[in-house]
C-alpha cells in the first residue's frame, strides 16, 4: 500500500508557473466539492502555487462543509510545504474539528430517526426527501459511499420525472467526484430518457458535460472525437448552474482542444466555427477561439505558439492534465498533414519555420506520418523537400506481388492438407 | 577433358557446371588415372564463379576439404581460385581481382581464370551502372580492377561523363529491354484470379 | 495358404543352393509368380545363400538381369553390398548403379523393406570407397524410378537428404525436394520419424542454397504433422522455423492452424530463448537485437544455430533500409547508418555495401552518389521500382501459379469428396 502510494507520486509531474492562470478567480468560478478537489490538483503539481492554492482548498472546506478529514489532510501538507518554504505553519483548528464532527454526528442521527419515523408512516415522498437530506449530509462530510447508498435509495420512491432528474444528478454528482465513470453511464442515460425534463434544455445540457467528460477517462482518439461532439452540443444558457462540477469555461476548453485534434477541416467548420451556441463559449476563452481559427485558417505556427503558451494552465486542469500530451500531438500531427495537403511538393526550410522547429526534427516527424501512412509523400533529405509520391506502380506492384503470393500460399496449403490426410489415413502420427 | 575445354570454348558454362558435377560422382565412384579429381574440382570451381553461383562454390569448397582431408593437402591452385571465390563472397572487389592477377594459373585453367576477371569486371561495371549516379574515379578503379588513369578513359568512351574537378563518374544509362506490355483487360482477369482464390 | 507357402519356404530355405536360389528367381517370370511364389522364397533365403557363387563358380550377379529379374536381384545385390566385404567394392558399386537406373519398379514395389536397403548398401560402399558423395545420385535416381509420376513418400527420402547434407552436395538433390508429396503409405516401410527426419533435414538444404522461404514450408510441415506427442526433430524444427521466420518474413508467422496443441505447447516452454529473441526482434531495435544475439549465443551456438542467428541481424537492417525506401527520396548515408542503427567506424562502409547488395538483389531501386567533397557526405536516392509488371513475362508467371494451384485444388476437391463420406476418418482427424 505505502508502495502503491510511493510510485503514484512519483508519477504526478510538476509543472512550471502557468502563464495565464489567475488561481483566486479561477477557483471563484466553481461551486461546492469541485473548488477543493481543483486547488488540490493544482498545489499537488505546481509548486509555485502549492500554498495558495491549499489554502483555498482549506478555507472551502472549512467553510462550507463538515469535511473534517479533508480538512486534516489538506492541513498536514499545506503546513508542509509552509515548513519547506521555512514559513509559519498554521495551527489546526482542534475546536472546529470537534463541533463539526459532534454537528456531523448528532446530524445523521437526526436524519435517520426521522427516516425511520417516515418509513413507518409509509409517506412515499418523506422517504424520498429523507434519504435526500441524509446523502446531502454524507456528502457534505465526505462520505461519498454512504452519500451514493443514499441517493440511489430513492430510486424506489421517485414519483414524478423531476424526481428521477434529481436522483440521477445526485449519483452523477458523486459518481464524477468518485471517478466512477462506467458506473456514470447508466444514470445519464436514464435521466437523458425521462419524458417530461423538468427545465429540459439546461438538464440535457449538463447530462451531455457529465458524458463528455465520461470520455475523457481514457486516451482513446475515438473517445476524444465523442467528447468533442457533446461539449459542441452544451446549449449555452447552463452558465454557471453546473459549476459543482464544470463551468462554462471549461466547456469551450475541453470542447475545442477536443474539437481541434479530432475533427477534420470539414467537421471544423460546420461544428465549431459556424456553431452560433458553441461561439458563446469561445468568447469566454478567446484564446480558444483564436486557437481553431488560426487551425482553419493554416496559421499553424500561431496555433502552435497558443498551445504552447497555455500548455501549463491545462497541464493543472483536473479533467484535461492527462490527455495534453496527447491532444497535442494530434494536433500537432494534424497541422503538419494539413499544411502539406495543397502541395506537390514543399521545401522543408519553409515547413520547419512554420512549425517552429529545426529541419532535422521535421524530418523524423514527417518520417513517423509516412510510415503510418498519414502523408503520401517521400522526403528527398539532400535537396531538404516533402515531395507527393506517385502511386500508380506501387498499387499495380502490390496487385502483382498479392497475385502471385495468394497463388503460392493457396497452393502450398492445399498441398499441405494432403499431406497431412494422407499421413492420418496411413496412421503415421507422432506418438 | 576434351569436352571440357571445348565448353569453355563455347563459353557454355551451364553445359560445364553439369559435365563437371557428374564427372565429380563419376570420378569418385569409379577414378580414372588420366582425369584427376583436382582437375574436376578446379574447372567446377572456376566454372561456379563465372555463372556467379558463390554458394554452390562455398560447398564445392566444403567438398575440397572433405576430400583431401587436411587443408594442407589441398592442390594451392584450388585455393587461389577459392580466394577469389571469398573475395567475391565478402563483395571485395579489390581482393579479387589481386588474387585473379598476381597467381600464376596453369595452361589449362588459364582460359577460364581469364573469363571469371572479364565476367567480375562486367558484374561491378553493371553494378556500378545500376547503383551509382556519380561515383569516385578512385572507387571504379577499385571495382572494375584497373588502373586509375585508365578506368575515367575506358569509361567515358562507353559513354560516362567525367567531372575533371571533383573528379568524378557519371554512368551511362543502362539501355532497357523492350517488354512487351499486356492488356487492362488481363490485368482486370488477374484481379478476379485473385478474388477466387481468396474466397476458396 | 500364404502361411503354409512361408513355412515351407522357410524349411526347404535351409539347403537352398546359390544354384537352386538363381534357378527359382529365374523361372518365376509373371508378376503374379513373383508376388506370390518367388517373393515367399527369397525372403527366407539365408545369407549363405546370397552371398555364395554358383557351382560352375560364376558370380551369380551375371546369372541374373537386372531389369527382367528386378526383385530377385534386389535381394542378392543388397545383401552383397552390406555384408560381403570379400568382394570388389568397385564392383558391386558399378552393380547397384546399373540396378538403381534399370530395375523394374512394380517388382521393387513388391518388397518395399529391400527397397530401403538401398540406402545402407550404398552407404556402406560410400564408407568403403572412402567417399561420402557416393551415395547421393543413386538415391535420386532410385526414390525417382521408384515413383514414377506420382510423389510418393518413399523410405529412401530420408536418407537421400541426410547423405546429401553429410557430402555437402546441396544442389544434387533438389529434383526430388521441389517435387511436393502429396501422398504417403505406409505399406511402403516408410514411418513417421523418417518423414519428420525428411523434412528437417530438407529444410537444412534449402537453407544451405538460400531457399528461405521453401526451408520454412518443410519445417512447418515437420512441425504440424498430426501429433500425439513431441519428437525431437520437431523442437529442432522449431527452433530454425523461428530463426528463418525473422529472416525471411521479418517476423514470427504463426504456426499452421491444425499444428497439434501439444506441439505449441511444448514449443512455448522450451524454445524461450527463441520466442523471446523474435520479440526482441519485432522492437526492429538493432542494438537491442545485438545484445540478445549475445546473450544468446551459446545457447544459440550449442543448437547449432549461431549462423542463422546472425543472419537475422543483417536481416533486420536491410529490412530497416528497405524501410527508409518508402519514406525517402534521397538520404545521406550517414544519416542511413543513424536511422538504421549501424555503429562504429565502418558504419558507413557497411551501409554502402548493404545497399549494393540490395540493389544486386533487386530488393530495393537506389543509386549511390558520390560527392567529391570528403568520405562521409553520400548520399544515396531511392528509387520508384521500374518493373511496371505489366508485361508477358510477369503474366507468365502469374500464370504458372494460377494452374498450379487449380490442379491441386482439383486433388484436394476429390481428396474431400472421398474423405467427407468417410466418417470415422473424419472424426480421427479432428482431434489431432
Amino acid at each position: 500500500m505505502t508502495e502503491a502510494t510511493a510510485t503514484e507520486k512519483s508519477t504526478i509531474l510538476t509543472v512550471e508557473a502557468p502563464a495565464n492562470l489567475d488561481l483566486e478567480s479561477y477557483i471563484a468560478n466553481y461551486r461546492g466539492h469541485t473548488k477543493v478537489s481543483r486547488a488540490c490538483f493544482i498545489a499537488e503539481r505546481c509548486p509555485a502555487l502549492e500554498i495558495e492554492a491549499y489554502k483555498l482548498a482549506l478555507f472551502e472546506t472549512q467553510t462550507n462543509s463538515f469535511d473534517t478529514h479533508k480538512y486534516e489532510h489538506i492541513i498536514i501538507r499545506l503546513n508542509a510545504a509552509l515548513k519547506a518554504r521555512n514559513e509559519p505553519e498554521i495551527p489546526v483548528d482542534k475546536e472546529w474539528i470537534q463541533t463539526t464532527q459532534k454537528q456531523a454526528k448528532a446530524t445523521a442521527e437526526k436524519l435517520e430517526a426521522e427516516l425511520r419515523n417516515y418509513k413507518n408512516n409509509m409517506i412515499k415522498e418523506s422517504i424520498r426527501m429523507g434519504h435526500n437530506d441524509l446523502g446531502d449530509h454524507y456528502y457534505s462530510c465526505g462520505e461519498l459511499a454512504n452519500a451514493q447508498r443514499s441517493y440511489t435509495y430513492t430510486r424506489d420512491y421517485c414519483a414524478s420525472s423531476s424526481h428521477v432528474v434529481e436522483m440521477c444528478l445526485n449519483v452523477i454528482k458523486v459518481g464524477v467526484e468518485q471517478r466512477a465513470f462506467s458506473y456514470l453511464h447508466n444514470y445519464i442515460v436514464r435521466a437523458e430518457s425521462v419524458s417530461d425534463i423538468p427545465n429540459k434544455t439546461n438538464t440535457i445540457s449538463k447530462l451531455k458535460c457529465c458524458s463528455a467528460i465520461a470520455h475523457l477517462e481514457s486516451t482513446n482518439a475515438n473517445k476524444y472525437k465523442h467528447a468533442a461532439k457533446l461539449f459542441m452540443e452544451v446549449a449555452f444558457g447552463m452558465e454557471n448552474s453546473f459549476n459543482e462540477i464544470i463551468a462554462a469555461n471549461d466547456v469551450a476548453v475541453y470542447g475545442g482542444l477536443c474539437a481541434l485534434a479530432t475533427f477534420d477541416r470539414e467537421e471544423l467548420k460546420s461544428k465549431v466555427i459556424d456553431n452560433v451556441n458553441f461561439r458563446n463559449y469561445l468568447e469566454l476563452e478567446p484564446q480558444i477561439r483564436e486557437l481553431i481559427t488560426s487551425f482553419y485558417n493554416s496559421k499553424y505556427r500561431t496555433c502552435l505558439q497558443i498551445l504552447e503558451e497555455y500548455k501549463n494552465d491545462f497541464l493543472l486542469d483536473i479533467y484535461l492534465s492527462a490527455h495534453v500530451e496527447h491532444l497535442f500531438s494530434m494536433i500537432r500531427r494534424k497541422a503538419l498533414v494539413q499544411y502539406f495537403t495543397p502541395f506537390s511538393a514543399i521545401d522543408l526550410n519553409v515547413m520547419a519555420k512554420s512549425f517552429s522547429t529545426n529541419v532535422k526534427d521535421l524530418e523524423d516527424e514527417l518520417a513517423k506520418l509516412i510510415a503510418e501512412n498519414e502523408i503520401q509523400a517521400r522526403i528527398d533529405s539532400n535537396k531538404k523537400i516533402l515531395r507527393v509520391s506517385e502511386h500508380q506502380q506501387d498499387q499495380r506492384k502490390l496487385v502483382f506481388d498479392r497475385t502471385v503470393a495468394t497463388g503460392e500460399e493457396y497452393q502450398r496449403a492445399s498441398s499441405a492438407l494432403l499431406l497431412r490426410l494422407s499421413l492420418i489415413k496411413a496412421d503415421m502420427i507422432v506418438k | 577433358m576434351d569436352t571440357i575445354r571445348q565448353n569453355i570454348e563455347n563459353r557454355d558454362f551451364q553445359k560445364l557446371i553439369d559435365l563437371c558435377e557428374s564427372l565429380e560422382f563419376e570420378n569418385s565412384a569409379f577414378p580414372t588415372p588420366d582425369l584427376p579429381q583436382s582437375t574436376i574440382y578446379a574447372t567446377l570451381l572456376g566454372a561456379y564463379l563465372v555463372v556467379n553461383d558463390l554458394n554452390s562454390a562455398r560447398f564445392l569448397r566444403k567438398r575440397i576439404l572433405q576430400h583431401y582431408k587436411v587443408e594442407a593437402d589441398v592442390p594451392e591452385e584450388l585455393n587461389a581460385i577459392w580466394g577469389v571465390g571469398a573475395a567475391l563472397w565478402i563483395r571485395s572487389f579489390a581482393k579479387a581481382y589481386s588474387v585473379l592477377d598476381t597467381y600464376a594459373w596453369s595452361t589449362d585453367l588459364r582460359p577460364i581464370m581469364a573469363l571469371l576477371r572479364d565476367t567480375v569486371q562486367e558484374q561491378a561495371y553493371q553494378l556500378i551502372s545500376k547503383s551509382f549516379s556519380y561515383i569516385k574515379v578512385t572507387s571504379a578503379a577499385e571495382m572494375l580492377g584497373m588502373p586509375q588513369d585508365v578506368v575515367s578513359e575506358a569509361l567515358t568512351k562507353k559513354g560516362w561523363l567525367l567531372d575533371n574537378e571533383s573528379q568524378l563518374l557519371k554512368p551511362a544509362p543502362i539501355p532497357m529491354a523492350p517488354q512487351e506490355k499486356i492488356s487492362l483487360d488481363q490485368l482486370s482477369r488477374l484481379e478476379d484470379i485473385v478474388v477466387y482464390l481468396e474466397s476458396s | 495358404m500364404a502361411d503354409s507357402t512361408a513355412t515351407t519356404a522357410q524349411s526347404r530355405a535351409q539347403e537352398t543352393s546359390t544354384d537352386e536360389a538363381v534357378a527359382h528367381v529365374v523361372s518365376n517370370a509373371n508378376l503374379k509368380d513373383i508376388s506370390n511364389r518367388l517373393l515367399p522364397l527369397l525372403r527366407a533365403f539365408t545369407l549363405t545363400t546370397y552371398l555364395g557363387k554358383c557351382s560352375n563358380g560364376a558370380d551369380p550377379l551375371d546369372q541374373l538381369d537386372p531389369q527382367e529379374q528386378s526383385l530377385g536381384y534386389l535381394f542378392f545385390i543388397t545383401t552383397r553390398c552390406i555384408s560381403d566385404l570379400q568382394s570388389n567394392a568397385r564392383d558391386l558399386l558399378r552393380r547397384l548403379i546399373f540396378f538403381i537406373s534399370t530395375f523394374s519398379p512394380e517388382q521393387v514395389y513388391l518388397a518395399p523393406e529391400r527397397f530401403t536397403l538401398i540406402a545402407d548398401a550404398l552407404s556402406h560402399l560410400a564408407h568403403r570407397l572412402e567417399s561420402p558423395i557416393i551415395p547421393v545420385r543413386p538415391l535420386r535416381t532410385a526414390i525417382q524410378r521408384f515413383c514414377g509420376d506420382r510423389p510418393v513418400f518413399t523410405s529412401l527420402h530420408a536418407s537421400l537428404a541426410k547423405y546429401a547434407l553429410l557430402a555437402k552436395l546441396y544442389k544434387d538433390p533438389l529434383p526430388v525436394l521441389d517435387w511436393d508429396i502429396e501422398h504417403v503409405d505406409a505399406t511402403l516401410d516408410t514411418n513417421i520419424e523418417g518423414f519428420l527426419s525428411y523434412y528437417y533435414y530438407g529444410a537444412m538444404i534449402y537453407i544451405g542454397n538460400k531457399k528461405y522461404g521453401r526451408a520454412l514450408e518443410f519445417l512447418s510441415l515437420a512441425i504440424s504433422a498430426p501429433s500425439q506427442a513431441v519428437s525431437v526433430i520437431q523442437l529442432e524444427c522449431f527452433k530454425k522455423y523461428v530463426l528463418l521466420s525473422l529472416i525471411h518474413y521479418g517476423k514470427l508467422l504463426p504456426l499452421p492452424k491444425y499444428t497439434a496443441t501439444v506441439i505449441s505447447k511444448f514449443v512455448r516452454r522450451h524454445c524461450r530463448q527463441y520466442i523471446s529473441f523474435a520479440d526482441v526482434y519485432e522492437t526492429q531495435c538493432i542494438e537491442k537485437l545485438t545484445t540478445a544475439l549475445e546473450k544468446r549465443r551459446e545457447a544459440f551456438e550449442k543448437d547449432n544455430n549461431w549462423g542463422l542467428a546472425g543472419q537475422c541481424l543483417r536481416a533486420l537492417q536491410q529490412q530497416k533500409i528497405q524501410g527508409l525506401t518508402r519514406t525517402y527520396i534521397t538520404l545521406s548515408v550517414s544519416d542511413i547508418a543513424k536511422k538504421v542503427g549501424f555503429t562504429g567506424e565502418n558504419a558507413n562502409t557497411e551501409v554502402e555495401k548493404n545497399i549494393l547488395e540490395m540493389v544486386e538483389q533487386g530488393s530495393i531501386f537506389a543509386s549511390i552518389e558520390h560527392t567529391g567533397r570528403g568520405d562521409h557526405d553520400e548520399m544515396v536516392s531511392f528509387h520508384d521500382n521500374p518493373n511496371s509488371y505489366d508485361t508477358s513475362e510477369s503474366l507468365a508467371i502469374l500464370d504458372e501459379k494460377i494452374s498450379q494451384a487449380v490442379m491441386v485444388g482439383e486433388r484436394l476437391n476429390r481428396q474431400d469428396k472421398s474423405t467427407a463420406l468417410d466418417r470415422d476418418f473424419m472424426s480421427r482427424v479432428s482431434h489431432l
